[in-house]
């Protein structure tokens, strides 16, 4: 019972219903969830979670990162043109990651050091990106050796597949951090910046450090993303960075910071892939596809943020009860 | 405590029947189309469109729908699907996932991408469903390719420039945008014609990337340089922008390649001493790739010369290049020079078009498709 409290009480936990009952739909829908279904789900979609680790502990210490998709198309776009050049696929996929990560300890430079806005510098940062790969790859092309998706695909013991993996791997990395003292200064940092700096907090190192992760997750984003397609297109992460961000507020993230985890923006992410196939398996029209998932999602979004708002949460109760007097 | 869990069980379900009921009506509909085998009771047909945001596409979808509910009626097919996005490569590829877990027979898919699709084709392609790619091209080992023709639809409007000014004169050219795949077939296919005609000079060819006002500002830039142009080669949208061009410069063009979208026409419907011709790359290519997909789910076998390399690998040969559909002209001659070797393209006037358009918005394009009998004979065995 006090596990079943613990979990109710959790910021992420109106993520998680959603998902489960969202997911149950879709099992209705289509007499039953296929083997098939869930591992397409999960191979297309890694990436997404992925942006959606990475923009979550960019909030958390009160910044932000809209760059995140941009750096995926660009790491794509690396991938592919190494690949082409006769580079074997694991460098190529390497340098790829290198590439995210140093964008990321570029973004972390301008916000924690040069101190400009969070929000500016990743708004200007994904132009850049976006542009470079763009530079690289002009037209969408190129191939990589089709081992890559069969890796990709494939998984450790046959069962745990190559994507989950590596989101666990991301998990773990962060997980660790933020269980050292690092984790409660980060968090300190999203609550109030200035008293996090009074109390002699390393707030530059901090931004920094978060960046360059957030730029990692993007990185394994891009791998990801490039395995799924098996080729290259400079403007294939141009819609994530937005979805990203909607996910980790779905999850319970506070877009002030301070509040959740990488957990609920997980969870909001897997809603929201899952939203996308309901819309569709649904069968609406044309016409009205765009509005019925974006009434769901803006409900989603206030069912999270009810479940997280004690104050708003008192107010409405507030209101039910005075009505209940009345009557 | 308890309060809060009831609380959210009840936003929650709130939202879950809101999304059962919408859905109710539909999805009981592809309840029992998922549960039908093919040969008896029809096909199910999925359409992924990769972008939905522009008049083009708004009626490419419905055409498509149009000729869907015919082919109920007939009873060949038993229902579709369609799904769009907005340029989302990896939400496409979720709607494909879908449709392939919701038991469609054939997926015909207009790509975000060239590239992006090669998950969702191999899983189609493993469970044994047909994969169309229709109207924009993309090259997939397994799948076929059913595109408009890009180097038929420039050689018909520079054919038609280079005849009306007599072999002779001075062109400029504005084309699409450098790099696009669409625009380097058609410009390649140009340059093929303008080698016919060794008197035909163009003076400058300059991107007006398919805006408007982009293509007004070349133009405008043209009319200050050049004091002896004959002629304007351009194509779709931008022949507005141009016209808007010479109207600011106190100036009437006399020949220019047009568009067919029902504002034009009327334009140029209104102009005495202007002449010009629009050739349509119809939405309704839509309804032939349908067609096509049909024909392939009932067994039947599509001719060998019906298939050419595809536009993005040459080694590939499983594209289905579709000529255009309508050339509209003011004499509407379907003898004429341009016509040549473009057998299913239907020559017709000015007028006719207009009559057409006549009870369609402005900013409808002149639409049309081949009958199905049509696609029988031209493109099956």
């Amino acid at each position: 019972m006090i596990k079943g409290k613990k979990v109710v009480s959790q910021s992420f936990f109106p993520s998680l219903l959603l998902l489960v009952i969202f997911f149950a739909i879709m099992g209705v829908m289509n007499h039953g969830l296929t083997l098939s279904f869930v591992k397409s789900l999960i191979l297309t979609n890694t990436p997404a979670l992925c942006l959606a680790i990475g923009v979550t502990v960019t909030i958390l210490v009160g910044g932000t990162d809209i760059s995140l998709g941009s750096i995926v198309s660009l790491v794509n776009v690396v991938i592919i043109t190494l690949a082409g050049l006769g580079y074997s696929i694991t460098i190529s996929a390497l340098i790829g990651l290198l590439v995210a990560v140093i964008c990321g300890v570029f973004n972390g430079i301008v916000i924690g050091i040069m101190r400009v806005n969070p929000l500016l510098t990743t708004f200007a940062t994904s132009t850049i990106y976006a542009g470079i790969a763009l530079w690289i790859l002009p037209n969408p092309g190129g191939s990589i050796d089709y081992a890559f998706a069969k890796w990709y695909m494939g998984g450790l013991f046959g069962f745990i597949m190559t994507p989950v993996m590596l989101l666990i791997l991301l998990v773990f990395i962060w997980a660790g951090a933020i269980r050292t003292p690092f984790g409660l200064k980060a968090y300190a940092l999203g609550c109030n910046e200035k008293k996090a700096y009074a109390s002699g907090i390393n707030v530059n190192g901090i931004r920094v450090l978060v960046h360059t992760f957030a730029g990692l997750t993007a990185g394994v984003a891009g791998i990801c993303l490039t395995a799924t397609i098996c080729s290259g297109s400079p403007t294939v992460g141009a819609t994530m960075s937005l979805n990203s961000i909607a996910a980790a507020v779905i999850g319970g993230v506070s877009l002030n910071g301070g509040k959740g985890g990488i957990f609920g923006a997980i969870l909001g992410a897997g809603f929201l892939s899952i939203l996308s196939s309901i819309v569709v398996a649904a069968n609406f029209s044309s016409y009205s596809q765009s509005f019925i998932k974006g009434l769901i999602l803006l409900i989603g979004v206030i069912a999270s943020i009810l479940a997280g708002d004690k104050v708003l949460k008192d107010k409405i109760k507030g209101i039910f009860c005075k009505g209940g007097a009345k009557s | 405590m308890k309060k809060r869990i009831i609380s959210i069980i009840i936003v929650v379900s709130m939202i879950a029947t809101l999304v059962t009921g919408c859905g109710s009506g539909d999805s009981t509909k592809n309840a029992t189309t998922e549960s039908t085998d093919a040969s008896e009771e029809g096909f199910v047909i999925g359409f992924s469109n990769g972008y939905w945001g522009n008049t083009w596409r708004a009626q490419m979808v419905e055409d498509f729908e149009a000729r869907c509910e015919e082919y109920k009626e007939d009873g060949i097919i038993a229902d579709y699907m369609v799904s769009n996005t907005e340029s989302d490569a990896t939400e496409q590829l979720n709607q494909i996932n879908a449709m392939i877990d919701a038991g469609v027979d054939a997926l015909i898919i207009d790509p975000v991408s060239p590239t992006t699709l090669t998950s969702a084709v191999q899983s189609a392609l493993d469970k044994g469903i047909l994969v169309v790619i229709g109207s924009d091209p993309a090259a997939y080992e397994g799948t076929y390719c059913v595109c408009g023709n890009d180097a038929a639809f420039q050689s018909i409007l520079t054919t038609w420039i280079c005849e009306k000014l007599g072999g002779k004169g001075n062109i400029v050219s504005i084309t699409g945008e450098a790099g696009v795949g669409t625009d380097i077939l058609r410009q390649d296919a140009a340059a093929e014609i303008l080698a016919k005609y060794p008197n035909i000079k163009e003076l400058a060819s300059v991107p007006g990337r398919w805006s408007e006002t982009e293509a007004q500002s070349v133009m405008s830039t043209y009319l200050s340089t050049y004091d002896n142009i004959d002629g304007v080669l351009t194509q779709d949208v931008m022949a507005e922008g141009i016209l808007k061009a010479f109207e600011n410069a106190g100036e009437t063009p006399s020949l220019m390649t047009g568009d067919t979208v029902k504002s034009f026409l009327t334009t140029w419907s209104e102009m005495d001493d202007f002449d010009s011709i629009g050739v349509t790359y119809t939405c309704g290519f839509i309804c032939t790739v349908l067609d096509v997909a049909v024909g392939l789910l009932q067994g039947e076998e599509l001719n060998e010369s019906a298939l050419v390399a595809n536009p993005y690998d040459k080694n590939l040969k499983n594209t289905i290049m579709l000529d255009p559909t309508y050339v509209v002209t003011r004499e509407g001659d379907q003898d004429a020079v341009w016509m040549e070797g473009h057998d299913l393209s239907k020559a017709i006037t000015l007028d006719k078009a207009l009559e057409m358009v006549a009870d369609k918005a402005d900013t409808n394009f002149l639409d049309g498709w081949l009958s199905r009998e049509e696609v029988a004979e031209a493109y099956f065995k």
